[in-house]
């Protein structure tokens, strides 16, 4: 009953009112931006500064630090060949220390067997290779669907206990050999092997009976075959002579060990190391 | 009237000063440049340079403890007595890496159970219900963070872990070197504890672990012994790699 007049009166006053607004409306719609692009470039200002500032003594630092890992890269190189070198020195040694039968050759044998499992040599044999791999659908779905389709360490784990469980007796992933205190972890958005970086393709490499391995691998349900399901890349193959390295850990040395050695060596190895 | 007036002048003005605002903002909210790259470059490089020194280390000892025993080697000369006494004790140091011999040394007891108060009512069910849940992984992650952390023997309910030793989960039981392990587990692990502790808190395993229903209980010690391996690895199939090329 009330609207209609109240409409009448109501009209000519807003009209009125919009000429002064919609001015105003624009212009402190403008003092607005204003206000915001200059705080925003005093801020970015501020913190662009600082970044550079922090870039240039990145570079630097960077540059320093990569000469020192290229200089300790190549000390540890010639330490391996060292190593490697003595390593078939001493057991060119053991082995014709076998002339002596009985106890002797013994101890060799089992010293040999001792030293494969503690992963503390590098072994050759026969077994299977599988390379497992992200899939190509990885760089294609949406970020939140990505996880599935990448290799993960519990998978990597999963085929590691596997193998072990067909009876695999040394294994090694990217050239890392698995020993007794080796560990799997997954730091980030990056696989540790023994402490060490490793990025997919991962390459297990498994010595042992190769056609068990394969038939125990490709047991319908088994790891592979859900590794499969997401269409992660999953190849396997037989091979007749893989070499793995030996695993190099610390604290190899025991102190008594040590100890009763360097007693009764005392000044032969000393000019030796040096 | 004027009043009136006054009032929705004054609004009019808040709401585009904030529009201007939020406008700005939307233009120039993409403009920020990326420069954190270069900071995790340098975390990679000194991680990297750390593992090398490491690995230096690792080889240095190595190199050293061959040199040693091939100078044994070459004083024992012809003496069988000494020769067999050499390769006995470079035996029982392999033995030891191996894992086949038992270990003490200081470190850490882990009790892994559910939760006291649950235990009061009914023990057994308590735990029945929380073991269905536990997966095969959820135990590796642990061993491997210990392992990854310097714990230089482990064990789990008495079970040595060793080169080929497994955890894994077959019809609803945890096997650890295929022996059914029941809860409450025992981990024993000698290495060091603060270091060990430290990193345990700062992985999600603990968090893991209680989501599941249980709790880990760590306990320090002087001495911890870690009983030696029971099944021995049989080797048919591998060999000693003798040259290197």
């Amino acid at each position: 009953m009330n609207t209609p007049k109240k409409e009448k009166g109501a009209n000519p006053r807003i009209i009125r009112i919009k000429k002064g607004q919609v001015l105003l409306t624009f212009i402190f719609l403008l003092l607005g931006i204003l206000i915001a692009f200059q705080y925003n470039q005093v801020t970015l200002s501020g913190k662009q500064r600082s970044v550079e500032t922090e870039y240039r003594y990145d570079v630097e630092t960077e540059l320093g630090l990569q000469e020192e890992l290229l200089a300790i890269r190549e000390e540890n190189r010639i330490l391996e060949e060292q190593l490697s070198l003595l390593q078939t020195e001493t057991a060119q040694m053991e082995e014709s220390l076998t002339v002596h039968k009985g106890t002797i050759e013994m101890l060799y044998e089992e010293l040999e067997k001792t030293r494969m499992m503690a992963a503390t040599v590098p072994v050759t044999g026969p077994g299977l290779v599988i390379v497992l791999n992200d899939s190509p659908l990885a760089k294609t779905v949406p970020p939140e669907e990505k996880d599935n389709y990448l290799v993960h360490v519990e998978d990597l784990r999963s085929v590691v206990a596997d193998l072990f469980l067909a009876g695999a007796e040394a294994i090694a992933i990217n050239g890392q050999r698995l020993g007794p205190v080796s560990s799997l972890r997954c730091i980030g958005p990056v696989i540790y092997v023994n402490g060490k970086q490793v990025a997919p393709p991962f390459k297990i490499e498994a010595i042992g009976p190769s056609d068990v391995l394969e038939t125990a691998m490709n047991l319908p349900g088994g790891i592979l075959d859900v590794l499969r399901d997401w269409q992660l890349e999953v190849s396997m193959k037989k091979v007749d002579k893989l070499q793995l390295p030996a695993m190099i850990n610390e604290e190899r040395v025991t102190p008594n060990l040590l100890e009763k050695a360097m007693e009764e060596n005392d000044e032969s190895v000393v000019t030796e190391t040096e | 009237m004027k009043r009136k007036q006054l009032q929705g002048n004054l609004l009019i003005f808040f709401i585009t000063l904030i529009a201007g605002m939020m406008l700005a903002i939307q233009f120039q909210s993409y403009a920020e440049p990326g420069y954190g790259e270069s900071r995790d470059m340098i975390l990679n490089l000194r991680n990297q340079i750390q593992e090398e020194r490491l690995k230096h280390q690792e080889l240095r000892n190595e190199i050293f403890k061959y040199q040693m025993l091939k100078s044994q080697y070459e004083r024992a000369s012809d003496d069988e007595d000494k020769i067999s006494d050499v390769m006995f004790r470079e035996l029982e140091e392999a033995r030891r890496q191996a894992g086949l011999t038992s270990m003490e040394g200081p470190g850490l007891i882990l009790h892994i159970d559910v939760p006291k108060y649950q235990l009061e009512f009914n023990a057994y069910d308590a735990r029945q219900k929380v073991y269905q849940k536990l997966l095969d992984n959820d135990v590796r992650s642990l061993v491997d963070e210990l392992f990854g952390n310097g714990a230089k023997a482990v064990s789990i309910n008495h079970h040595r872990l060793i080169v080929n030793s497994t955890i894994r989960k077959v019809s609803d039981t945890i096997q650890v070197n295929t022996h059914p392990i029941a809860l409450p587990f025992e981990v024993r692990v000698i290495g060091d504890a603060d270091l060990l502790l430290a990193a345990l808190q700062v992985s999600d395993i603990p968090k893991v672990f209680r989501e599941i229903g249980l709790e880990i209980t760590p306990e320090k010690k002087d001495v911890v012994v870690v009983p030696q391996a029971r099944d021995v690895q049989q080797i048919q199939h591998m060999q000693r790699l003798k040259e290197s090329d």
